[in-house]
């Protein structure tokens, strides 16, 4: 999109776990950065390291080796409450559910960042975001008084509160009926457009078809890219990519 | 971060009453404790019968310790006054008039008992100091007459004229009412007035008072002529005002400072120990029940310092609401126990209760000081969560101790160790002080390694219990091991429960029988016979004349310390027994080591060989003695006995320690039976022969409890009373911490219905969880319990704990039925909603 560095860089990130007596490779040197602006759906099978390569780069989860680079920072270099400041100021997220503090209201919600940074809360800009995912006149309401998709556009709000520069999205639409997935897809794709850089996890071909690109992920590693893509073009890529897949664990198995 | 932690309290409204009920109970019993040690401190016991006299002089307040710069030990007997200081002190200026007082025993018998207890008998002139005035009939003015104060009056129903019997000096004698007086303000104890020459035949210490009231010159001050009197440095004199002055009037007061203000003490640990677990463990699995909730504040922005505050924030918010509920309702128990206390004789009933704004202040503070660092330690845990956990969805975190923690527990764990080893080669007295502290590190050690405990147990008992109980077990062992980390807040409340339950009682029974049994195998008797009113010279004549009585020998009993050498036995007197030397032969069991009791007259004393040879006195010493009154005698050694060195008692004879008593009575008689005598026949006789002496009692040996007070009986009573409390707290903290468990797995129970589960079947897995848990808490509390009462078992002397079996019954019973309870009630609110509500609502995982 423009020449600005990238705001999320992964550089050969390697992510193995320790799984009883056999280590297992979520993520096998991925290298990807994802452009300032740019809406990216990573896409894969289950157990293909796509929600790893989402932990990894938003440093919630350490990778073994490699770097990420949020920002301009190197994550390795810093520590839990740095990585905790950086994400309050610059990072939002979006989660399949549960996204929300039961305790506290949609308003208090969407201010959370603001409140934890023990900046002034700017009640009129909290209004204006509410009023913009249209939930205005949910203001003092709890999260177990809304329904799914009211709680994603919490969230949502949320990220257009804080002017977050990235945004990580896991399945957001995975507990939504198509209606309101679609409703909560048209208002991320609204955060790309101005601007915010937005990663999102899913499986869900419609989804990806809101996103300017979707990167694909097989075992832990890179499987292509489609640029501007169609739910047919991903829905054909997907099942390619899943008997692939099966065949290869069949072609283990039989060995 | 404190509106997060408001909306915190609100929202979670079951774990933060959890937090709210530990908290307030707590601040209730600290609050009681704190009342009842201010009152121990401050020892307000306001002027009964001397009401009238401004300042009052008595005896030596106490014995000033020889090892020790400034303690003073209370005399057990009243200190009498020289008859000459009464001169010194009506020359002295500033007085107007001095009033002295000399009590003997004496009560008013009706109905063959006496009434109102033992009273006891004053001069007609002591009446100025309350002041009693003549409400019918006129002062008695011969031998014979005596006024009757208005309750004695009503309740014998006699009026002047009448003729009354009167136990005095031990014999019942009859008397002619003279008249009626009444008091100015309210006097509990009875008092009957009697002529000089009446005075002078019943009080067995001539040219003494009892104390001297003194009334100063109008303008003089109480408290004014107080210092001056004080100035004058008189030996052996103690000037007292205001409140003080029921010290002098109820000499039992001053010796009741030091057990309540001990009992005060241990009881307030206890509390603290159990309210600083309790509190920690409801926070941990509050915490644990909102993982999820954390982390995703942590992936909001939420550093976990600030998370850390958070939880903190949200518990001293319920601590400091919960803290002020409770401290008005601790004021109310302070006065419950301390009534009880009264009520079984640990506290005389003239002692007030008198809790003040300091007792608050110490009890809120104790009360909000314990959960600060119990939360900042439990949301520690909070503030490890990491934001990735929000993505996760297994929320059950694993079973792990931290290293700090860990060591912790081990270490006290060790340290209970320890103390249970140093307890054994204590003395009884020591023993019973050091060998509490082991339940509390022990219960703490089991806090802190509660979760692998519970997994190392089911690891050893889970194969046993699948096959005790079936497949149906397979699953409540699954989640015990699975959830460890939150049962182990249920199992360290009961494990606390069970520990003290066990420890203190059976520790408290095993040295009360091993301390009686070593005070009564120095006797020999096959019946014993206490009386209120003292036994006279006539009473243990007519003993020995009854039916299969081979001797009677009157006992006197008084505490006392060896001064020179020194025994050190510091607040805890030995005991001092007065027994006539042609009796020792035949009541006497211990063995006689070297000399002889033949002579055991004038200033002449015999001590158990062991206690001999710690002070290295040997046979023909002489030495000092300081008895039950602050008289200091020198007394020569002249036998050596073969009792122990515990429980040996400092035998006098019968006349020496018996003028150094505050009654000048024997109070008991030890009957031996004639042999071949059937001792029951020969009881029989014995309360038909005493049935004319009221006041008195025939029982067995074991009545010799009532003479030796470390024996049992009433600091055992409070100490029960204590232990009950901390228990029932302990126990509702479980209740607590259970409630919190359930309803947080409200998901769970969700998914298992939708699953197929009846809720008939979670409530019986449930029910198998608590109960492995409780049986879990029995058994590490009653090892616990183990290293308190086999040590204290072998300080006392004894190998086995001795003890009621009913306890330990009771303790698991009580343990088992109230989880059990607990677990039915509460899966019945958490089964209440739907499945797929609960699974829908955000709050509900």
């Amino acid at each position: 999109m423009t020449s600005a560095p990238a705001p999320v860089v992964l550089d050969q990130v390697r992510k193995t776990y320790r799984s009883g007596p056999n280590t297992v490779t979520a993520l096998a040197d991925v290298s990807i950065g994802f452009p300032a602006g740019s809406f990216t759906a990573v896409m894969g099978p289950s157990g293909s390291g796509k929600s790893t390569l989402l932990q990894c780069a938003a440093g919630l989860d350490e990778p073994t080796s490699g770097t990420v680079t949020l920002l301009g920072r190197s994550l390795a270099t810093m520590n839990e409450a740095d990585l905790t400041l950086l994400r309050r100021d610059h990072v939002a997220f979006i989660f399949q559910a549960f996204n929300l503090m039961p305790a506290l209201t949609v308003g208090e919600n969407v201010a959370l960042p603001a409140l934890l940074a023990g900046r002034q809360v700017d009640q009129v800009w909290v209004n204006e975001v509410i009023r913009r995912v249209g939930l205005e006149g949910r203001i003092a309401h709890r999260p177990g008084e809304l329904s799914g998709g009211q709680q994603q556009r919490v969230a949502i709000a949320r990220a257009l509160a804080g002017n977050a520069s990235v945004i990580f999205a896991d399945e957001p639409t995975g507990a939504l009926d198509s209606h309101t997935a679609a409703e909560v897809l048209t208002m991320i794709r609204g955060l790309a457009d101005e601007g915010q850089t937005i990663v999102m996890v899913t499986h869900d071909p419609v989804a990806a078809s809101h996103a300017d690109d979707a990167v694909f992920l097989v075992d832990g590693l890179l499987a292509g890219q489609i640029t501007a893509p169609t739910v047919s073009q991903v829905a054909a890529r997907l099942a390619e990519l899943g008997s692939q897949a099966r065949e290869a664990a069949a072609a283990r198995d039989g060995q | 971060m404190i509106r997060l932690a408001l909306a915190g309290v609100r929202f979670r409204v079951v774990a933060s009453l959890a937090t709210f009920a530990a908290v307030s109970l707590g601040c209730s019993l600290l609050v009681a404790c704190a009342g009842v040690f201010e009152s121990a401190v401050r020892l307000d016991a306001p002027a009964q019968r001397f009401g009238a006299a401004a300042v009052v002089v008595a005896g030596s307040a106490g014995f000033r310790l020889p090892d020790e710069e400034s303690e003073t030990v209370p005399y057990t007997e009243r200190s009498r006054l020289d008859a000459n200081v009464a001169e010194k002190l009506s020359a002295f200026p500033g007085v107007e008039r001095v009033v002295p007082d000399v009590s003997f025993p004496a009560a008013v018998v009706a109905k063959g008992r006496l009434l109102g207890g033992a009273g006891s008998g004053h001069g007609w002139e002591s009446a100025a100091l309350t002041p009693y005035t003549l409400s019918l009939g006129q002062q008695p003015q011969a031998a014979g007459q005596v006024v009757l104060d208005g309750a004695l009056a009503r309740g014998t129903g006699k009026a002047p004229g009448d003729r009354v019997t009167v136990m005095v000096g031990g014999r019942p004698e009859t008397f002619v009412v003279s008249g009626v007086a009444l008091p100015h303000h309210r006097v509990d104890a009875p008092a009957l007035f009697f002529s000089a020459t009446d005075v002078r035949r019943f009080s067995r210490h001539s040219g003494t008072y009892d104390v001297i009231g003194v009334f100063p010159v109008r303008g003089v001050s109480p408290q004014e002529l107080a210092r001056r009197l004080d100035n004058q440095r008189w030996p052996h004199l103690t000037i007292l005002t205001g409140n003080d002055r029921g010290h002098a009037e109820f000499t039992a007061i001053a010796a009741g400072r030091l057990p309540m203000i001990l009992l005060s003490g241990i009881f307030g640990g206890l509390v603290i120990v159990v309210m600083a677990l309790v509190v920690s463990a409801t926070i941990g699995l509050g915490i644990r029940g909102r993982l999820r909730e954390i982390a995703l504040l942590r992936a909001g922005g939420a550093t976990p310092r600030q998370v850390h505050r958070m939880v903190v924030a949200e518990t001293m918010i319920v601590s400091v609401l919960a803290a002020l509920a409770g401290a008005l309702p601790g004021v109310l128990l302070g006065r419950v126990i301390f009534a009880l206390s009264v009520e079984y004789g640990v506290i005389p009933p003239e002692l007030e209760f008198h809790p003040s704004t300091i007792t608050f202040a110490a009890g809120l503070l104790l009360a909000l000081l314990i959960p600060w660092p119990a939360a900042a330690i439990a949301a520690v845990t909070a503030a490890r969560v990491r934001p990735i956990q929000a993505l996760a969805d297994a929320a059950i975190p694993p079973v792990t101790v931290g290293p700090t923690r860990r060591l912790l527990g081990v270490v006290l764990a060790g340290v209970t160790v320890v103390l249970a080893t140093t307890t054994m080669f204590f003395d009884p007295e020591t023993a019973s002080a050091v060998g509490g502290p082991a339940v509390l590190t022990g219960g703490i050690a089991v806090a802190l390694l509660g979760p692998e405990v519970l997994t190392w147990l089911l690891a050893r008992t889970g194969g046993f219990i699948t096959r005790a109980g079936g497949s149906a077990n397979e699953l409540a062992i699954i989640n015990v091991r699975a959830r460890a980390g939150q049962f182990a807040s249920l199992l360290t409340p009961l494990t606390l429960a069970t520990a003290i339950a066990l420890g203190n009682i059976y520790a408290q029974t095993t040295h009360d029988d091993a301390v009686l049994q070593g005070r009564l195998e120095q006797f020999r008797a096959d019946a014993m016979i206490t009386s209120a009113a003292g036994v006279s010279g006539g009473f243990l004549e007519q003993i020995r004349q009854s039916p299969g009585v081979a001797h009677a020998s009157a006992l006197v009993s008084s505490r006392g310390w060896i001064e020179q050498p020194y025994d050190s036995r510091g607040s805890d007197p030995g005991t001092l027994l007065g027994i006539a030397a042609q009796d020792t032969a035949s009541i006497l069991a211990t063995p006689l080591v070297s000399g002889s009791l033949r002579n055991l007259a004038g200033n002449t004393v015999a001590l158990s060989e062991a206690q001999a040879a710690e002070l290295e006195i040997e046979l023909g010493e002489r030495i000092r003695l300081r008895l039950g009154d602050g008289a200091a005698i020198d007394v020569k050694v002249i036998a050596l006995l073969g009792s122990s060195a515990d429980y040996g008692s400092v035998i006098l004879p019968v006349d020496v320690l018996a003028a150094h008593t505050t009654t000048g009575l024997a109070s008991a008689v030890l009957v031996r039976a004639a042999a071949n005598q059937d001792v029951s026949t020969m009881v029989s006789a014995l309360k038909r022969t005493s049935q004319a002496w009221p006041g008195a009692t025939v029982g067995d040996q074991s009545r010799l409890s009532y003479i030796f007070p470390d024996a049992g009986g009433v600091q055992a009573w409070i100490g029960y009373l204590l232990a009950a409390l901390a228990i029932a707290y302990a126990t509702i903290a479980a209740v607590n911490a259970l409630a919190v468990l359930v309803v947080s797995r409200r998901r769970e129970f969700a998914l298992q219905r939708l699953a197929g589960a009846t809720p008939r079947q979670i409530r019986r897995m449930l029910l198998v969880e608590s109960t492995i848990v409780a049986m879990a808490g029995i058994a590490l509390g009653a090892l616990i319990a183990v290293f308190t009462v086999f040590p204290m078992a072998v300080a006392v002397g004894s190998i086995m704990p001795t003890g009621p079996f009913w306890v330990i019954l009771a303790v698991i019973a009580t343990t088992v039925l109230t989880v059990a309870a607990t677990t039915l009630a509460t899966s019945r609110l958490a089964l209440r909603p739907r499945p797929m509500n609960v699974i829908n609502s955000p709050g509900g995982g």
